[in-house]
């Protein structure tokens, strides 16, 4: 709208924004927390956002190390570390999946350059889209952004005055002590023999683990392990050489792990007999085996839980617990305060199907008091589905008779909550888009003036631009998706007439939109005629076996490789591409409206219900066997969506702080592309480790178990096997839709959002909500604002950067 | 009515939510030949459950089932014919829309101006004398500051008088939303905030310009800003005088 004027000439200096210090900077930050991030999450299933902590050090590094960071330059250093960073939240929920699934990845291979390439246009598409909403969503709807203004806090409080840096600096201190005690536990380190039975009695481990540290202990005093044991480790060690060759047989390879399989020793995972096996070949000391990761009991630094804080003791009459306060059945009451969350409900006896649970996470404490009022709509949503939907469900018996009222959260957030939450999600989103479409108007009226100032007086980035990189990250959209659909289904396999192994040379045929090799020519003849392939006559019998390949016998094949044909299955491949590409064009643009949304509104984002969301949409596009496809384009969507988010907190922080919103988006437009490149080859080089190491790439029996990623894998053989509740998401987006029919038309957002979202979070946000009200009720408004929200940017800063340090001590450990 | 629209949708929303829940779990009375082939898609009957998610509805299972008790089962297929509480979530979807357009009705009325279109306390004009508070606080700093000579005073000037926008008067226009946009409408309001925001950003950089001690910046900044200030007040007040 109004420009800023040029410095006057002979102005002795400029006012510091984008220097080389701060990319410089943000660059080496970006990077390092991006591939930092990323092994972390791949190994405890979340990430961290990358603002506040660039902010802090980009505080301590600018202003305090070089003596010369203004506190727009700080913002700009901490938009490109973020941008840098963010994307590794989409990669990690996704990619993984691939590895998960049996699919192989290596920098050498087509398949990974081509997810890395539409991860890339995936981040130029979600900065590129979000852009134009910039007026809208900030200045216009005036969404929040909770950890933005947290961000802005921060960068603000060397002018604000001592008193707030005080402020400041207590929430930061007041969040790590009270976090401390959480994070802490997440240190392990080896056990001594004599305190096993304290960890078993606290909770800390198994008794299984206890016993299996006794008998490694047993080994290593008498310097021998068992025979059956030795013999394990040594399968295990064929196992490794046979992946570690330069040509890996897959059949051995198969071989090898079903001997493991069937050589398995009660409580004594392969690795560790295979570490015990190498320790009697005397090529490493007994001694060795005292590691956490082999299975020796991990002892936790300690945590809440160690307060040992129980239900009381309740008995019936023959002086048996009752299960009411001892679910887990090991004839001790329950914990109710465990190093995570604190469980109220139990302690004031409230049924079990009402779990009222607090998450000990002073970010959502603060995100809540930033967000305010507004906040109270998520903890409502929370109590529809928490405290009245999943008890009702539950006592008019619509769960299986198996769900216990303990469980029946658990069972309700999967078969309703998650879909009506997602479903009312959409609903909202569409409702509060129709809503805004007047402002988005004005809003895109007032950039298209912008656009024909002069260059350097403009403050936004024009459209010509925007839709420049919009059309280059669709070109390579498409190409990605045309790679990837036209991959045949069986690449690799069997020939679906022969049995025999398929061959490049012969020419592949397409059925139902799915392209199939064959081992010959003979082969793909009988496939395409429909004629008889004779299988030989096995022993035994007189008659050949024969199967004629009609249509019927096709659609078995493709229901055996679990690949049902899509709704796109008739066209031809690259118009069916270039449709899945702009649909998948579309729906980021969709999806990135809404993460923007819920994390304007209430600093939570949706990432992983809308990747699950454009699996699903892509599967049924391109057919349930395109799950390359699928995992490609659901990549792309989830870089970017969240950066998508991360732009428009970004920009909120920068609006606050007075910055040129043109000087970032070109930035970040910039410097986005660079994260999906680190996060990928940061997965490439753990998942290449772990194959040495433990013969897979990821998942549970290695370090990296990727939950994320294993959510995701569990939808696809879900969307696979046709168990999609689609009248659920359905029902729930009429509501969400509906729900915008009152005076605020993102009602639906809200609730859907709280439906989704595990209620302890919830509930701890939602007491911030609450503080914020009471405080302004007594208080005053703007004294909430004024202290509240240093004091909050302090809570929501100081437990990010006390993660991060406890993540890095863990790598530190193994 | 506000109240009342908002409790209705509070109660639509309810019975939405419970009656979408039972989309899949069709009642075993039904007649056998609507259930017959379906898939289940968790288990069923006992403990120990009777039948497993994956298996398919049979005569014979049927029967083991109503003989159990079971009421309902959890399916892999819908059908509106199945659904038992469809007729619930109709309710709830026409509820849902008279809540919503009452609701928004009584928004509307409560934030109307009076027939005598007289001058009233309202979040409306709150907002109005928050942008003329913030605009004299930035007229006033410009004329005030070629009087103070040291650069330092000056930016400190710029930081103490741009607090109080910060803090108060932006916050007021914010919170006055519902009613600038039942003034203005919502294409009236996303032109007033356009040019407001446009302002506000110029003195919060001003702000953190002064705040590093960069007093030119800061003044350019604060120049920067009268003009969006003024344009947001001609939208403002041209809608006050209709």
């Amino acid at each position: 709208m109004s420009s800023q004027p040029s410095p006057p000439p002979g102005s002795p200096r400029p006012y510091r924004e984008v220097t080389l210090a701060a990319i410089v900077f943000a660059m080496v930050i970006g990077l390092v927390m991006n591939a930092s991030i990323t092994y972390a999450g791949l190994k405890i299933g979340f990430t961290l956002g990358g603002s506040a902590i660039a902010a802090v050090l980009g505080f301590g590094v600018l202003r305090g190390l070089l003596r010369r960071g203004t506190i727009l330059e700080t913002n700009i250093a901490q938009t490109i570390a973020s941008a840098v960073n963010t994307s590794n939240s989409g990669v990690i929920f996704t990619v993984p999946v691939l590895l998960l699934l049996g699919f192989t990845l290596s920098w050498d291979q087509l398949d990974f350059w081509l997810i890395t390439v539409a991860c890339m246009a995936g981040a130029v598409l979600g900065a590129a889209f979000i852009i134009p909403l910039r007026k809208q969503m900030i200045e216009i709807e005036r969404l929040r952004f909770p950890s933005a203004m947290g961000v802005a806090a921060i960068l603000k409080s060397p002018g604000a005055g001592t008193k707030k840096s005080i402020v400041l600096l207590a929430g930061i201190a007041l969040s790590a002590l009270i976090y401390l005690p959480v994070g802490l536990p997440g240190i392990r380190l080896p056990a001594s023999l004599d305190r096993l039975d304290s960890l078993v009695e606290r909770e800390r481990i198994a008794p299984a683990d206890a016993e299996r540290t006794r008998m490694i202990a047993g080994w290593i005093e008498r310097g021998s392990a068992p025979d059956e044991v030795i013999s394990l480790g040594r399968i295990e060690a064929e196992l490794l050489d046979a992946i570690e060759t330069d040509e890996p047989d897959e059949a051995s390879i198969a071989a090898l792990r079903a001997s493991v399989r069937e050589a398995a020793v009660p409580n004594v995972s392969a690795r560790l007999a295979h570490a015990a096996l190498l320790a009697s070949e005397g090529e490493q000391p007994w001694d060795s085996l005292r590691k956490v990761d082999l299975g020796w009991a991990g002892s936790p630094l300690p945590g809440y839980q160690d307060l040992n804080i129980r239900l009381p003791v309740r008995t019936d009459d023959e002086g048996k617990l009752l299960a009411k306060v001892d679910h887990n059945g090991d004839n001790r009451p329950d914990l109710v305060l465990t190093d995570d969350r604190i469980s109220l409900g139990r302690i004031l006896g409230l049924p079990d199907e009402f779990q009222l649970v607090f998450a000990i996470a002073p970010f959502a404490l603060g995100a809540g008091f930033i967000t305010g009022r507004a906040g109270l709509m998520v903890l409502a949503g929370g109590i529809l589905a928490y405290f009245v939907l999943t008890p009702i469900a539950f006592r008019l018996g619509w769960m299986p008779a198996s769900i216990t009222p303990a469980t029946a959260p658990g069972y309700g957030f999967g078969a309703f909550n998650r879909p009506l939450g997602i479903g009312l999600l959409l609903g909202g989103a569409m409702m509060g888009i129709i809503a805004a479409l007047p402002a988005m108007r004005a809003a895109l009226k007032s950039i298209a003036v912008a656009s024909r100032m002069p260059r350097g007086s403009r403050d936004e980035l024009g459209l010509k631009v925007l839709l420049a990189a919009i059309a280059g990250a669709l070109l390579l959209l498409f190409v990605a998706a045309d790679f990837e659909g036209n991959r045949p289904l069986n690449e690799g396999k069997p020939c679906p007439v022969s049995g025999l192994k398929v061959s490049d040379e012969v020419e592949p045929a397409t059925y139902k939109g799915y392209v199939i090799q064959f081992a010959s020519e003979r082969a793909a003849e009988v496939w395409r005629t429909g004629g008889t392939w004779d299988l030989g006559t096995p022993t035994g019998m007189n008659e050949p076996i024969r199967t004629v390949w009609n249509e019927e016998q096709k659609d078995k094949y493709l229901a055996s490789m679990n690949a049902r044909p899509g709704a796109l299955a008739a066209l031809p491949s690259h118009l069916r591409a270039a449709v899945i590409a702009i649909v998948g064009a579309l729906w980021i643009w969709f999806a990135g409206i809404i993460i923007a949304q819920c994390t304007g509104m209430t600093d939570w984002s949706p990432i992983s219900g809308m990747a699950l969301l454009t699996v699903v949409i892509v599967m049924l596009l391109a057919g349930t066997g395109a799950v390359l496809s699928a995992v490609l384009l659901g990549a792309a969507l989830c870089v970017a969506i969240t950066l998508a988010a991360d732009m428009m907190a970004d920009l909120r922080t920068g609006h606050l702080v007075g910055a040129r919103p043109v000087k970032q988006q070109i930035l970040e437009l910039c410097v986005v592309p660079i994260g999906p490149v680190v996060c990928m080859f940061t997965v490439l080089l753990i998942a290449a480790v772990n194959v040495k190491t433990y013969g897979v790439a990821l998942g549970p029996e290695t370090p990296t178990s990727a939950p994320q990623a294993q959510a995701l894998q569990a939808i696809i053989t879900g969307v696979q096997g046709g168990e999609i509740p689609f009248a659920l998401y359905g029902c729930g987006a009429l509501l969400g839709a509906l729900l915008g029919l009152g005076a605020f038309s993102g009602l639906g957002v809200l609730v859907g959002l709280s439906m989704y979202l595990p209620f302890f979070y919830i509930a701890t946000y939602g007491i911030g909500c609450l503080a914020n009200m009471a405080l302004a009720k007594i208080k005053g408004r703007a004294w909430a604002e004024e202290w509240g929200v240093p004091f909050c940017a302090g809570l929501i800063v100081g437990e990010s950067v006390l993660q991060l340090a406890i993540n890095c001590v863990v790598l530190a450990l193994g | 009515m506000k109240l009342i629209g908002s409790l209705v949708v509070i109660a639509s929303l309810v019975f939405g939510v419970l009656s979408a829940a039972t989309a899949y779990l069709p009642k075993l009375s039904l007649p056998d030949e609507r259930l017959l082939g379906l898939t289940l898609n968790a288990p069923a009957g006992g403990p120990p459950p009777i039948a497993r998610a994956g298996d398919t509805l049979t005569p014979e299972l049927l029967a083991t089932l109503r003989a159990d008790g079971v009421e309902r089962v959890r399916v892999k297929e819908f059908a509106f014919t199945r659904w038992s509480h469809s007729y619930w979530f109709v309710l709830a979807v026409l509820g849902l829309t008279a809540g919503g357009v009452a609701v928004k009705q009584a928004a509307k009325m409560q934030y109307a101006p009076s027939a005598a279109g007289e001058r009233r306390e309202s979040p409306a004009s709150a907002a109005r004398d928050a942008l003329a508070r913030t605009r004299e606080i930035a007229s006033a700093l410009a004329a005030e500051l070629p009087a103070i000579a040291d650069e330092h005073d000056r930016c400190r000037t710029i930081v103490h008088r741009l607090d109080e926008v910060q803090r108060q008067h932006a916050l007021t226009i914010v919170e006055a939303k519902p009613a600038l946009i039942a003034a203005l409408g919502m294409g009236g309001f996303a032109e007033f905030m356009d040019h407001f925001s446009a302002g506000e950003r110029n003195l919060n950089r001003a702000w953190s310009a002064a705040a590093d001690n960069h007093a030119p910046e800061a003044e350019r900044s604060l120049a920067a800003a009268h003009e969006p200030l003024d344009k947001a007040a001609e939208r403002l007040g041209a809608e006050a005088t209709r």
